[in-house]
């Protein structure tokens, strides 16, 4: 951290040179920094004035404020929480002290842009039921402020694991419960007391955490809880004998701050995916080892994490091999005999496990192996003890008596576990740090809190091409140099053997200055500015006592400026998208081997994804950078140059694409641009799609409001009007905004409008958008509200509540419903082939671990009088958003054809032959067994016979099983079928969850729970009929503005006119509520049924309707066929021709019963680089706990039974519905197909179910019916294969001869 | 469970490869055959998973020949248990696997194959043998010999559920070990392998 002696000197230093600098340097600290006051307290904040403030703040009045002379934070008050955590007590702003300068009204006049901070115990964090100020400072020592409470579930089906490893409650009663097939009790008394101290001493730059667990229990409590464990060991397989129980913390250092960690830099996802590549055994865990956990931005503001080394009465290593997760793990020998961290772990060592959406969790300590009771600390006798707890005014009712005899009664055995020196208690320590921008200010303090001893750097970043000194906010990246060379030139290069440790960063100050703190030792340099070359390295050495300044060079820059007019030459907001052709070059990373270096902080170059050929540079094209262009017509900006590749045999080059959405033709230009050079680019874009009477919408958007985007609001609303977008909905994370004050500031009204929304975001029952929404500029989220516990009906009710036009004139939209634990639908286990909504441990099939793991508390049932659960899905949402961003994989229920399943089923194959012989694999094993012991030795045996005659009966099974399989497979042809798991679609899409709910009746229309929420008689009414048109809806969920294609996927909505600005809220909502919605990523595709259009209702009796089907794209989209869907099965298809972008066929279609109808377009090629590859493959919350199931025997997959992640993204659209009316009664009937199931067999020829839609056949294959659904006989996502062996790795020999073959 | 008396007899030595319970007789000495052994020895266990391979060549054609019932160019699931009984033969030639103290009663094996890249095939048998549940106080002995002119075979070794390997031949380990190997089997010398329970507690074993 930069002293304000430091400050100060920086200031002046672009008046001095260098000498001066380092003469500087010597001088003593001023009077006024000896003189100044250091202070240091705490307090409830009373008013607004006493906020942080800032991009990320959520501090509110009524919350908990402690600050110093360097720094305050901001711990949120008990209700609920703000941030995207569950509970409150959390510390969720943090900012340096700015004095003197302006902030907003509203709040302070910070810069936080920190998210969220709270203990982990395992994964078990606090459920706060007090917060104390201990101490507010005035004594002139630190401020403290705690916070106390139970144990919470951050995610509740992990709800019974916690209790067995942290125990927080009685574990027992809920395995007994789940026996029964009923979830864990959710009003038990806890066995742990949680709590967390934040601690500022005066004159800090950090806040010290000291998190606590306390046995509050009348017995010892074993972490984990052995008897238990064994028993999850045994079912398991796995060995957890030596587990310890991890603690750490959960880290949102706010989605405006860039992570960075030792070792693996900025490159946070692939430097962990490379971690957990590497399997590694209990009872360490996979993760990171690092010895800080920091973030950079150049605002001004950065936050670090870092474990405390201070030992009291023994050494630091002592205490590290007891309590250090790492250290302690590093001290044990894995089955090969060696280290588990490889035996060079520091004390300070964390470990890093996930990051996702600005959120890390790191685990620091390990719990001990057991705690005693504290009840019976003190010196005071049993009886003087217990009644002071238990009697009296202390405890008052029934339950004391029990507690009091309990006291009594365990009394003796406490004292002796005590005196035993079982400890009651364990508090472990560590220290947020709050910096000033960079990482190097992180160091700085880390350094100055352990006494490390370092040598001030002083430095200033010079321009390569002027040599003149480089302005503000340059990066110069610090890396140790490699130890595994020895001659100087070596030391800061890289080979295949090594590079360089990259170990910190540092922004450099007015007039290209910079200075940090270094211990002694050899380091290289290199810069990396925006525009650049990332920079050589640079060997320099740090002396103890010796003063040393550098001067890192940065490269200059290529610049594009760019004017972009429309057709009647007036400046237009558009997307300027660089595209550069890469070498060839073959590298296991792939193109971020070579193209871009995401340790450094460069930002990830999407490729076309098309396999390199090394003979045709067509091939190897990548996006260099996407801009965006304001109302203005105009920007310039920087860009690596790429003229300095000329002497490489291949031409290197620029295109820049200028686009601007779906709707216009786009404009190329070839450049190529010299170091230092400015390249002038124009172009006049053409609208060619007609879109009269729809307005493009996306309505689902982040920005700053969101904990995980803080995106500006203005780069918002320019990207939103460069993609050609006309209304955005703003949908914040639990955080109302309101876009339309920025576009009438960018004066984008003549492009595009907004509309206010909010995605009422649960951790994991689901993200709700609903707009419009009341903005209530009083409260810190806007108008917000509590959701933590709440059923989805009660919310819905609430959300419909604050419309500001009416409860009926409100939009509730269930967001990508099937997003895993974000999924709506998922987490309520709606099925996904009959819309059927069962409590997973009620299904008729529940087994032990949909008890155990099933998602649970209020917000997911209702306990009935009968002791049976009642789910408390509500089926009153409005739309459902059936394409979200460009998951392809979100769109359909995961298909899987033969190839895939030849494996799966000549397993089952053989399974179900060996049953019709009455036998089963162990029968086989053993009277093979039996032949090959005791009838090898005396043939003659008794029931040697019956063994012969049992293996050879499995052999013959077995043979006939496999024929079989391969016959069967046959019979399947090339058709892929739904693939199922345990009874359920393994991998559900949304389009074929709507198709489901447009063709059934809802099992239910209101809960009992929502009837009394929902007064208002006509919209009851309403809820309680059973059928329910749903409208689709398609959004980008975007959270950023360049590389995330805003606006993709879009609604075009019919509002019958094309004036953007002039829309009104009613006629969005109802041009939803009324399924005038056309969903498109590209082409605009319209659908009329004996002239009405889409969203409306025909009634004929003619048996047979006109449909006229109309296809609009620009040139450069591909769209190749139509398919018409009707009740749910495709019942027309073909061509489609574009010619002057526009195709239109009126065809008829018989239609013999009520039907809906649908269309979908698509086309094959990809839209690159208009619309880039999802070529990032997702890090998600999944992926974070997968990191710590694996170990545990959970995770992974089956090799080609999942979705592909990555893709081109192609173009695809699908109307809403028109419902057609064909039996004369006036009402359309849902047809209530025959409800699909996932079968355990390949071939079902069956003639009766067939629509009559569908040309009927004699028989039919599996696959040729939509919903046709395959039952795999082994778990999708069963751990993966050990595939081969590696060393210093053992694995049970069973493991080994399981995967023997598979990896080959 | 076994009490402790009957635990402490010193038995005699078994044998315990099949090869040499049908008394087959040795094959020649084949360089182009590739063989190795993964032994792990737990207290009331034994699994020996026996890796054998052979190039392309007359050998591997046949036995496609005959047991690709389904002709899908491969050895596998009911075609291996078939063709594994021809194979097993030439796979433990020469083997000789021994257990101090035990009479262990051996398993039907499991088998595999698998193509090579090279065209020729490889086989796994993973064979376990019941033994009696080792006391904590006491130590497992695991002996493997190789006949004259035997196929060379290369030994790994590991323990699992609470033993570690103390020793292997003469040279007792520096630090108790749950793996070993790979070893180079000779004939001339047998290998011997030592196993016991370190640093663990009757109580916390069961």
């Amino acid at each position: 951290m930069k002293s304000p002696k430091k400050r100060n000197l920086l200031a002046s230093l672009g008046a001095i040179g260098a000498a001066i600098i380092l003469a500087a340097t010597l001088a003593p600290a001023s009077c006024g920094e000896a003189d100044r006051m250091t202070y240091s307290r705490a307090q409830r904040i009373t008013s607004t004035a006493q906020l942080i403030g800032g991009p990320s703040a959520r501090g509110e009045i009524g919350d908990y404020l402690i600050e110093n002379d360097h720094v305050r934070v901001i711990v949120q008050d008990l209700n609920y929480n703000r941030g995207s955590g569950i509970f409150g007590g959390s510390l969720i702003d943090a900012d340096l002290v700015r004095l003197g300068q302006e902030g907003d009204l509203l709040s302070g006049n910070g810069r936080d842009s920190f998210g969220e901070m709270f203990p982990a115990f395992f994964l078990e964090v606090i459920d706060p039921e007090e917060i104390e100020i201990v101490n507010d400072g005035k004594d002139g020592k630190a401020a403290v402020i705690e916070v106390r409470g139970r144990g919470g579930e951050f995610v509740t089906m992990l709800r019974l694991f916690n209790q067995v490893m942290v125990n927080s409650y009685n574990a027992q009663p809920n395995i007994q419960r789940a026996l029964q097939n009923k979830p864990p009790r959710l009003d038990q008394e806890p066995q742990v007391e949680l709590s967390v101290r934040y601690i500022l001493e005066p004159d800090a730059r950090h806040v010290r955490v000291e998190s606590r667990i306390r046995n509050i229990s009348f017995k010892k409590l074993e972490f984990p809880n052995k008897s238990i464990v064994n028993l999850l060991s045994t079912a398991l397989g796995i060995d957890l004998g030596n587990f310890t129980v991890p603690a750490g913390q959960v880290l949102g250092f706010g989605k405006l701050n860039s992570p960075f960690l030792p070792g693996i830099g900025y490159d946070l996802q692939f430097g962990l995916q490379d971690v957990y590549a590497n399997p590694i055994d209990l009872p360490a865990l996979p993760g990171h080892r690092t010895p800080i956990v920091a973030s950079s931005s150049k605002d001004g503001i950065s936050y670090g994490y870092a474990i405390d080394i201070s030992a009291d009465g023994e050494t630091i290593e002592e205490r590290a091999a007891r309590e250090h997760f790492v250290y302690a793990k590093d001290q044990e020998m894995n089955a090969s005999g060696e280290p588990f961290y490889g035996g060079d772990a520091a004390v300070d060592d964390m470990l890093f496990l996930f990051y996702a959406s600005g959120f890390g969790g790191v685990f620091t300590h390990q719990l001990p192996g057991a705690l005693s009771p504290s009840f019976c600390e003190g010196d005071q006798d049993a009886q003087t003890t217990c009644e002071a707890l238990y009697a009296g005014a202390a405890c008052e009712g029934e339950e004391c008596q029990g507690k009091l005899d309990s006291c009594l009664n365990s009394f003796d055995s406490c004292r002796e576990q005590i005196t035993g020196g079982t400890p009651s208690e364990f508090v472990f320590t560590s220290y947020l740090v709050i910096g000033d921008g960079d990482v190097s200010s992180i160091w700085d303090e880390i350094y100055r809190i352990r006494g490390t001893t370092t040598q001030e750097v002083l430095g200033r970043v010079l321009d390569g091409m002027s040599g003149q000194p480089a302005g503000a906010g340059e990066t110069v990246l610090l890396y140790k140099a490699r130890a595994d060379v020895t001659a100087a030139n070596q030391q800061c290069t890289e080979d295949e053997q090594g590079k360089p440790y990259i170990h910190s960063q540092v922004f450099s100050q007015e007039a290209g200055y910079f200075t940090l703190d270094l211990p002694p030792g050899i380091y290289c340099y290199r810069t990396r500015s925006g525009g650049s070359v990332l920079g050589d390295y640079v060997r320099f050495e740090v002396k103890a006592g010796e003063n040393l300044m550098i001067e890192p060079v940065v490269n200059p820059p290529g610049r594009i400026s760019v004017k972009v007019l429309d057709e009647a030459g007036q400046p237009l907001p558009a997307k300027i998208t660089v595209v550069g052709t890469h070498p060839y070059q073959e590298s296991p990373k792939g193109p971020r081997g070579f193209l871009f270096d995401l340790a450094s902080g460069e930002h990830w170059r999407i490729t076309d994804m098309i396999p390199d050929d090394p003979a045709d540079p067509a091939t190897r094209r990548y996006i260099e950078d996407v801009v965006y262009v304001d109302a203005s017509g105009s920007t310039t900006f920087e860009v690596r140059p790429n003229f300095l590749d000329r002497e490489v045999e291949e031409e290197r080059f620029y295109d820049v694409y200028i686009s601007r959405g779906p709707e216009y033709e786009v404009v190329v230009q070839r450049v190529q641009i010299a170091p230092g050079e400015t390249v002038r680019v124009a172009g006049r874009l053409v609208r060619s799609v007609d879109t009269t009477d729809y307005l493009s919408a996306d309505l689902h958007l982040h920005a700053r409001g969101s904990i995980d985007s803080g995106l500006d609001y203005n780069r918002r609303l320019i990207s939103l009007a460069g993609e050609g977008l006309e209304i955005a909905v703003a949908t914040d994370h639990n955080y109302v905004s309101d876009f339309k004050p920025y576009v009438i500031a960018n004066e984008l009204t003549p492009w595009m409008n907004s509309v206010i929304g909010l995605e009422l975001t649960t951790f994991e029952a689901g993200h709700f958008n609903a707009f419009p929404i009341e903005y209530d500029v009083e409260s810190a989220n806007r108008g917000s509200f509590q959701w933590q516990n709440q059923a989805p009906g009660l919310i819905f009710e609430e959300l419909r509540q604050r419309s500001p036009l009416s409860p009926s004139d409100s939009i509730i939209q269930a967001n990508h419903p099937r997003d895993s634990i974000l999924g709506y639908f998922s987490q309520h286990n709606v099925n996904a082939l009959n819309t059927d909504v069962v409590l997973p441990f009620q299904a008729e099939d529940a087994g032990l671990t949909d008890a155990v793991a099933a998602a649970n508390g209020p917000a997911f049932y209702t306990e009935l009088e009968d002791g049976t659960f009642e789910s408390t899905f509500s089926w009153n949402f409005d739309a459902i958003e059936v394409f979200n961003g460009k998951r392809f994989e979100l769109l359909r229920h995961f298909r899987a054809r033969k190839e895939i399943l030849l494996p799966v089923y000549t397993e089952y194959y053989t399974t179900e032959k060996l049953d019709e012989r009455g036998l089963d694999v162990d029968d086989c094993v053993a009277a093979r067994e039996k032949l090959d012991t005791d009838c090898a030795a005396d043939p003659m045996a008794n029931g040697c016979d019956d063994a012969r005659g049992d293996a050879d009966e499995c052999t013959v099974a077995e043979t006939e099983a496999e024929l079989d399989a391969e016959k069967h497979l046959e019979a399947l042809g090339e058709e892929a079928v739904i693939v199922c798991e345990g009874g359920d679609v393994a991998f559900p899409g949304h389009l074929d969850d709507w198709y489901n709910m447009l063709n059934n009746d809802r099992p239910f229309g209101v809960r009992e729970y929502e009837r009394q929420a929902v007064g208002d008689a006509d919209r009851l009414a309403e809820y309680e009929k059973l059928y329910k048109r749903y409208t689709a809806t398609g959004n980008s969920d975007s959270h950023r503005a360049e590389f995330d294609d805003p606006g993709y996927p879009r609604n075009y909505v019919y509002v019958g006119h094309d004036i953007p600005f002039n829309m009104t809220d009613k006629e969005l909502v109802d041009g939803v509520k009324n399924h005038q919605v056309v969903v498109t990523n590209g082409p605009f595709a319209l659908l009329t049924i004996d002239d009405t259009p889409i969203g409306g209702e025909v009634s004929t009796s003619a048996g047979k309707v006109s449909v006229t089907i109309e296809v609009r794209a620009p040139s450069w989209m591909d769209v190749t066929r139509y398919r018409l869907v009707g009740n749910g099965e495709v019942v027309a298809s073909g061509e489609v021709t574009l010619s002057d972008t526009t195709w239109k066929e009126t065809i008829e279609v018989n239609v013999p019963r009520d039907t809906w109808f649908v269309l979908e377009v698509e086309g094959d090629a990809s839209m690159f680089p208009v619309l880039a590859p999802n070529e990032i493959p997702p890090f998600d919350l999944e992926t974070a706990i997968g990191s710590l199931a694996g170990p545990f025997g959970f995770g992974g997959g089956a090799e080609g039974l999942k979705p592909e992640l990555t893709f081109p993204v192609t173009p695809f659209a699908f109307t809403n519905p028109i419902w057609v009316v064909a039996d004369g009664d006036g009402t359309f009937s849902p047809p209530n197909t025959p409800q699909a199931q996932c079968i355990d067999t390949v071939l079902e020829l069956d003639g009766d179910a067939a629509s009559a839609l569908v040309a009927p056949g004699p028989a039919r294959k599996l696959g040729s019916r939509r919903n046709d659904a395959i039952e795999v006989p082994f778990p999708v996502t069963h751990p993966k294969p050990v595939t081969s062996r590696i060393k210093g790795e053992m694995r049970d020999v069973r493991v080994i001869f399981e995967a023997w073959g598979h990896s080959h | 469970m076994q009490s402790k008396e009957t635990r402490r007899v010193i038995a005699s030595i078994c044998a315990l490869a099949v090869m040499a319970l049908q008394g087959a007789p040795s094959q020649a000495h084949d360089k182009a055959q590739e063989r190795g052994i993964l032994a792990q020895v737990a207290p009331d266990r034994i699994e020996i998973m026996l890796t054998y391979y052979r190039p392309a060549g007359d050998h591997v054609d046949l036995l496609k020949a005959r047991y690709d019932l389904n002709k899908n160019g491969k050895i596998d699931r009911n075609e291996a248990n078939l063709a594994g009984q021809v194979w097993l033969k030439p796979a433990l030639s020469g083997l000789q696997f021994e257990v101090v103290g035990e009479s262990p009663r051996a398993r039907a094996p499991e088998i595999k194959f698998r193509d090579e890249d090279d065209g020729g095939l490889s086989m796994a048998a993973l064979v376990r043998y019941d033994l009696s549940k080792l006391p904590t106080d006491k130590k497992r002995t695991f002996r493997v010999r190789l006949e004259p002119d035997a196929a060379a075979t290369s030994v790994h070794l590991q323990s699992v559920e609470g033993l570690k390997l103390v020793q292997v031949g003469k040279r007792a380990l520096e630090k108790p070990r749950e793996h070993s190997g790979p070893y180079t089997l000779e004939s001339t010398s047998p290998l011997t392998a030592t196993f016991g329970y370190i640093g663990e507690t009757e109580k916390n074993l069961d």
